[in-house]
């Protein structure tokens, strides 16, 4: 009888403690990487970004290529029409918000896209003899 | 002999469905955490961001970068120094802080609108460089004005009904003066502290005459104004900018300004983004 109360009380103790460190150590960690990448990968926060890297690259004096990958596990689609950026999330995860979102930006190009499933954006400045130009492209990086 | 290995092999039993009750309880905990991820866990995010000053604090930055702004040495763009000829081209209004009090000013500047290739959409951006160098306490500060739009997308907006009624609207009652020189007020304290860093108590006098002068610009007109403008439902950016009075982007970024004779003065570059959208 004996033996059988420190075998159940073992058996107990060890599940209880499985379970504590999955609370304390394991879940936050998971939940962190979820809302770190949810955070970085959101559908207005890419957005704005993305208008803001466009708007600035006019700030350049030289030749400027800014690559931005926002994730490699979320992918978008993505367009620029009349200076907005317009972008949608594709997110794998159930729990993922099918989000999207529109930015305005302040230099050219007007028009760009539509990229679809596309996660790395690459905006590019370069001087002529006619004067500056702008272009926006998008591809799917593994 | 079989009653002791029956007494032996009951520990060992009993230990055996102990661990498979812990597994058990275990993959109820699992299941549950599956279930809160894909059934109920639904993630959101919300960004709190002032867009005015953002959009106008890096459209300041493109323009201290423009080529038909900056000054071009051996075919380089020396960013942040502006020239007097070419801002003499760019601007609409070129004249004194204090003469952001005058309606004819104001809608000069607003009316004489330019599409530059930089602008944000639906939106009309006030440009204003100021000479902080040229400031005299009674008579202001040089300054150059314009105003930049961008392209229109939203169905029945005409920038240009709206920038005639808003210079229409500009108004010198005592009421309007009142709000202005509040305006002014807050301002002359921000241009103060900019001004004693450019040069001792006679730059502080001279900064408050610059802080009036964005005062008077960001108090131009009140709600009302707009109302009558056609614009019923004001978005929270366009509320913001008239109704705050106290826009940090008003503050500017450090410019240099580069006269014919190669002298430069010390400047600001102030740009004021109003959104519909």
């Amino acid at each position: 009888m004996k033996g059988l109360t420190i075998a159940d009380t073992i058996g107990i103790f060890a599940v209880i403690l499985a379970i504590f460190l999955f609370f304390t150590q394991i879940f936050p960690k998971i939940l962190e990487t979820i809302i770190d990448l949810f955070s970085t990968t959101a559908a207005e926060v890419v957005a704005r970004q993305l208008a803001a890297f466009i708007t600035v690259s006019g700030a350049s004096t030289h030749k400027i290529i800014i690559t931005y990958t926002p994730a490699k596990e979320v992918s978008y689609n993505v367009e620029g029409t009349s200076r907005i950026v317009k972008l949608n999330t594709i997110y794998t995860t159930r729990y993922g918000e099918k989000s999207s979102s529109t930015q305005p930006y302040a230099t050219p190009p007007d028009n760009f896209g539509p990229f679809n499933e596309v996660n790395t954006f690459i905006i590019t400045k370069t001087f002529s003899e006619e004067g500056s130009s702008y272009a926006v492209s998008a591809k799917k990086t593994e | 002999m079989l009653l002791a290995q029956k007494r032996r092999s009951k520990g060992l039993a009993l230990t055996v469905s102990a661990v498979l009750e812990g597994l058990f309880f275990i993959g109820i905990v699992a299941l549950g955490y599956w279930f809160i991820l894909s059934r109920i866990l639904d993630i959101h995010v919300t960004t709190l961001s002032s867009d005015n000053e953002r959009h106008a604090i890096n459209l300041a930055n493109v323009l201290l970068s423009y080529e038909n702004l900056a000054h071009v040495k051996d075919g380089k763009i020396q960013r942040g120094v502006l020239e007097v000829e070419k801002l003499d081209k760019f601007a609409s209004k070129k004249g004194s802080t204090y003469d952001f009090n005058k309606s004819e000013f104001v809608s000069g500047m607003l009316e004489n609108y330019k599409e530059i290739g930089f602008g944000y959409p639906n939106s009309f951006n006030i440009v204003t460089v100021v000479d902080l160098d040229s400031c005299k306490q009674d008579e202001g500060c040089t300054t150059w004005a314009t105003t930049l739009v961008g392209p229109i997308s939203v169905k029945g907006l005409s920038i240009n009904d709206f920038v005639r009624c808003l210079s229409e609207n500009f108004k010198n009652d005592p009421q309007d003066w009142s709000r202005r020189l509040g305006g002014c007020g807050g301002f002359a304290v921000g241009g103060g502290i900019i001004g004693a860093a450019v040069g001792g108590p006679l730059g502080a006098a001279v900064g408050g005459a610059v802080g009036c002068g964005i005062g008077f610009l960001t108090t131009l007109w009140d709600w009302g104004d707009i109302n009558k403008c056609g614009i019923n439902s004001m978005p929270e950016s366009l509320k913001y900018f008239f109704a705050s009075g106290k826009f940090a982007a008003a503050q500017g970024l450090p410019t240099l300004i580069r006269y014919p004779d190669g002298s430069m003065h010390a400047g600001r570059i102030i740009v004021s983004v109003v959104e519909w959208v």
